[in-house]
Order: C-alpha cells, then structure tokens, then sequence
C-alpha cells in the first residue's frame, strides 16, 4: 500500500513533467520543418560561389532560425521601402547643409586676398531677406530645409546672362580700372565702383568682389532693371546686385524672398536639391518659375526645418 | 491528495500548445527561393513600371507613372534608364562613380560612390534622396528583413499578372503593407509588388510591375560609363545630410 502511494505521487509529477514537454517539441518541430525545407546548405554554397562568380548582391543571406514564435519587430531592417512621396520629411539630424560658401568671414578685420577667388569679406550681400507676405503653399523639404516659394517650380534651363563687357563676375582680376571708377567705404574697407561692378585692391591691380550691402551710389548702371519686392517696395537689379531707393541714392541691399528676376550672372551654379534644381548665387538660391509664360526665377526662403 | 493531482493534471491538459505564428512558412518559403536565385544573378535586366501616389495641396490625391530600365552586373556596375513624371534620367554607375544626367535638363551631375552596388543604392538614398527602383529585391538580406519588420507574413493563394501565375504574398505591419507577385514557375521571378501605407492619410500607395526578366546577360563594360553630352551642365547634387 505505501509503496503504491509514492508511485502515485510519482507517476502524478511524471505526467505533469510529460505535459511540460510537447511545447517545446512543437516549436523545434517548426524550427525544423522549416530548416529541412529550405536547404541550409545552400547558403553556404552561396557564400563560396561569391568568390568565384561575382554575382549582383553576393548571394541571398538568411538566418538559420525561422522561428516566428517569438519575433523581434522592432529589428532594424535594411528594408527601406518608403518611396519618395511628397510628406514633409523633418529630419531630426540638423547637421548644416553644405552651402557653397563664397568665402565670408564674420571677422571683419579679416581681409585676406588673393589672386585665386576666395576673397573673405563680409558684406552679407546675398543673405537673403525675409518677405513680410505670408506663404500660401507649403514649402519644398529636403535635407532638413523648408525651400518656400509664392510661385510653383518650373525648370528651365540655366544660362548665364551677359551684362556687357564691362561687368565680371565675382574674383575677376583687373590691372587698372577705367577713370569712371569711384572709391566707396564700407565699415572701414575701401571698394572701388565701376558701372556696377565693385572691386577690392589686390595685388597690383583689383579683384571682383560681391556687392557690399550698404554702399551707395548715386547713379544706377546702365541695363538696370526695376524688380518687384512686394506691392510697396522695388528694387533695382543689375548684374546679380539688389539696390533700394533711399534719400542719398540707391543703397546696395540683401534680396528679399519673393523677388522675381529673369537674369541671373556668371558665378551662379546650378544645384539639385532633391528633384528640384535650384539656382544658387552666393548664398542666395533662386527657384526657376514661369510668370506669364517667361521663364524667371524667384528668391527662395530657406529656413531650417524644426522638430 | 488524489484529487487535487487530478484537478492539476486536468487543467494543464487543457492548456492550449500551440502558440500563435503570423508568419506562413509557405509564403517563406517562396520568399526565400525568390531570394536565393536572385542572389545567384551574376548579371540581369528588367523594366520596372511604377505608379506613386503623392499628395498635392490643390488637388489631393495623385499618381505618377514611371518606367525604369534596369541592368546591373555584380558587384559593381549598374545604369538605370527612367522615363515619367521627373523627366527623362539616366544613373550610371561603373564601380567609382555614379553619374546622373538628365535628358529633359541636359545637365549632369556627379557622386563619388562605393565599390559595389548595394552599398553605392544605400548611401546615395540616405545622402541624396534618390530612390532605386526595387531596390529592396536585391538585399542580400531580404526575406530576413521582411520578417523583421512585419507582424504578418501570409501567403494569399495564387493570382495572375500579365498572364503569368503568380503566388501572392502579403507582409504587413503597422505602418504598411507590401504585397508581391512572384512568378509560379523554375524561375520564381518577382513580377509585381504593391505597398500600401497606412501612416499616410489618405493611404498612399507605391505599385511596380517587373517586365522583360532578362538572367545572367552578357553586358558591355562600356554602358556603364557616362560621357556628358556637349553643352550639358555640370550641377552639384545637394546632400541631406
């Protein structure tokens, strides 16, 4: 009788072991049907073979375990299969674009000049302006930058606009300049003017340098044009230089956002920003528009896209 | 004492075993050969025809329709032809370099890149934005990776795209869902895929259809490498980083 007790107790904890067991077997039996199935020796196969025959993406890798009964979702997959839909893509990696700097140096006691183009002043020339006018459409986004525009894009090609024989573009040398040319100061640093174009003394004769902001002249050069900036304000545009109206003349001044021109110099590139190409002149990039079925272009607001 | 080990046995025999698997092993299974003879390709060509939903501001909802020519031979060489709504553009890369050109633009445009093909799709897409035409087949990694990042992988039953049958399988998770078409026949050649976004509203969605399978070609070294046409101009790709 005792002895059929212990049995018992025995057997009641063999069976509750026997019940534990079928789980685990269930799932080797899936992890080896689905083993057997697929052939492990081929990857290796696959793997040998790269050595020998270049194949396209060095033959198909797989895990052994095709367990399903736990998955990991939250693996990071090489899948990216997010296509390029128009959706506002904030980045949150703000690491600066890379601008095509024309050389500027925020110190302004820094003048270092050379024969080559890389000329640091800082005359923010081509920083562009804020438009009070709100928006309408939703900007352009690309590479953590909101490219806002009142007008949509339309491509056109490039070419740069020939001002005449007397305008340059940025970094052009001359050994002597023609006698109209005028001596303008500018926080301490001396330009000299000619028919729009300004130049900095450089060794034994003068270079191209950007327009700086705030300098005045008293007569517009010759091929001027008046530029629409909002309902209430003109500027006056030539050679890829904006000037405003004031009491002792016309002021060179930064673009505003908005402003439509249909010229743009030698100096200027062409940069694709994501699928649409802008054209970019110093910092300025300028967007290719249609307006009345000419081709223009129109100063882009570039700002930072937050979180 | 009996009977409470009665009781005990009882209740676990009423346990469920089986646990809940989302994942078809059929539809694994078709995966991964896909995936192995894609992985065997030393060379192919196919045209991809897509059609992209985008969301317009003014007008809600619209598709675009592209066709792309795709050659690539391993490891290192690919071009890319395509036609449709971003103009006409061409991809060469020939191991060093991938070049873009535009025909619509006439102008070009050029990446230093890595030394195989895969790489060279993966850091121009994360730099530059470009978008690869069914890239995602060619991962080395691809069933693995679907598997991954899906909490179902079902295989629907058989279908046919342009009079070819097909097996259909879905993978879906949260965000999205992707469907493929793979071709029932030796070759197992994925013939279509759908991919459907869910975090988008409305649900935009991103079809394309393989034609003109071509494996293992014989292609020229030569027509991997792009000589930019006179007056064509030189831009500068502008990174996201």
């Amino acid at each position: 009788m005792k002895a059929l007790k212990i049995n018992y107790r025995h057997l009641s904890y063999l069976i509750i072991v026997i019940m534990l067991i079928p789980i685990s077997a269930e799932a080797q039996k899936m992890r080896h049907k689905s083993g057997g199935n697929l052939n492990r020796g081929e990857q290796n196969i696959s793997r040998t073979n790269v050595q020998q025959k270049k194949t396209i993406n060095g033959g198909h890798q797989k895990s052994t375990n095709r367990d399903f009964s736990n998955m990991n979702t939250t693996k990071k997959s090489n899948l990216d299969t997010k296509r390029d839909i128009n959706k506002t893509n904030i980045k949150e990696n703000k690491k600066s674009f890379d601008r095509d700097k024309v050389n500027i140096d925020n110190s302004k006691r820094n003048i270092n000049i050379d024969n080559s183009k890389n000329i640091n002043i800082n005359n923010r020339n081509t920083i562009v302006r804020p438009n009070y006018r709100p928006y309408p459409r939703p900007p352009y986004v690309y590479g953590g930058f909101h490219f806002y525009c009142y007008h949509p894009y339309f491509y056109h090609p490039f070419v740069p606009f020939y001002w005449g024989p007397v305008w340059h573009p940025w970094g052009f040398f001359v050994a002597t300049l023609a006698v109209t040319a005028i001596v303008i100061s500018v926080e301490n640093q001396q330009y000299h003017y000619d028919q729009g174009v300004y130049y900095i003394e450089s060794n034994g004769g003068y270079t191209v340098v950007q327009a700086p902001v705030g300098a005045t002249i008293k007569v517009l050069p010759e091929g001027s044009e008046t530029v629409v900036v909002n309902e209430t304000t003109n500027n006056y545009y030539y050679g890829g230089t904006y000037y405003e109206k004031t009491d002792d003349g016309y002021t060179v001044a930064p673009p505003t956002a908005g402003t439509i021109v249909e010229n743009l110099p030698d100096g200027a590139k062409e940069v694709k920003v994501g699928d649409q190409t802008y054209v970019k002149y110093g910092e300025t990039y300028y967007q290719p528009i249609q307006q009345d079925g000419k081709n223009m272009y129109e100063v882009v607001n570039v700002e930072e896209a937050k979180d | 004492m009996n009977k409470i080990f009665l009781i005990v046995i009882v209740a676990l025999s009423l346990r469920i075993y089986a646990q809940e698997s989302k994942i078809d092993t059929t539809a694994i299974m078709i995966l991964d050969k896909m995936a192995d003879m894609i992985g065997e390709l030393s060379s192919c060509s196919f045209t991809l025809n897509t059609s992209n939903d985008a969301i317009d501001v003014d007008l809600g909802l619209i598709k675009y329709f592209n066709v792309h020519q795709v050659y690539m031979v391993g490891p290192d060489k690919m071009l890319i032809n395509s036609q449709g709504d971003k103009g006409h553009r061409g991809f060469w890369y020939n191991g060093k370099q991938l070049m873009y050109y535009s025909y619509s633009e006439n102008n070009y445009g050029v990446i230093d890149a890595p030394s195989d093909i895969l790489a060279t799709i993966d850091t121009v897409h994360k730099n530059y934005g470009i978008d690869f035409p069914a890239a995602d087949f060619f991962y080395p990694t691809f069933t693995d990776d679907l598997i991954a990042q899906s909490d179902e992988i079902v295989y629907v039953g058989k279908s046919k795209v342009a009079d070819k049958d097909c097996f259909h399988v879905i993978a879906k998770n949260e965000e999205m869902s992707i469907q493929i078409w793979i071709s029932d026949n030796a070759l197992l050649l994925p013939m279509k895929f759908v991919i459907v976004y869910y975090d988008i509203n409305p649900n935009e969605q991103y079809e394309g259809t393989f034609s003109d399978w071509r494996l293992n070609p014989e292609l020229p070294n030569a027509m991997f490498e792009f000589t930019p046409p006179p007056g064509a101009n030189r831009l500068r790709l502008a990174p996201q980083k």
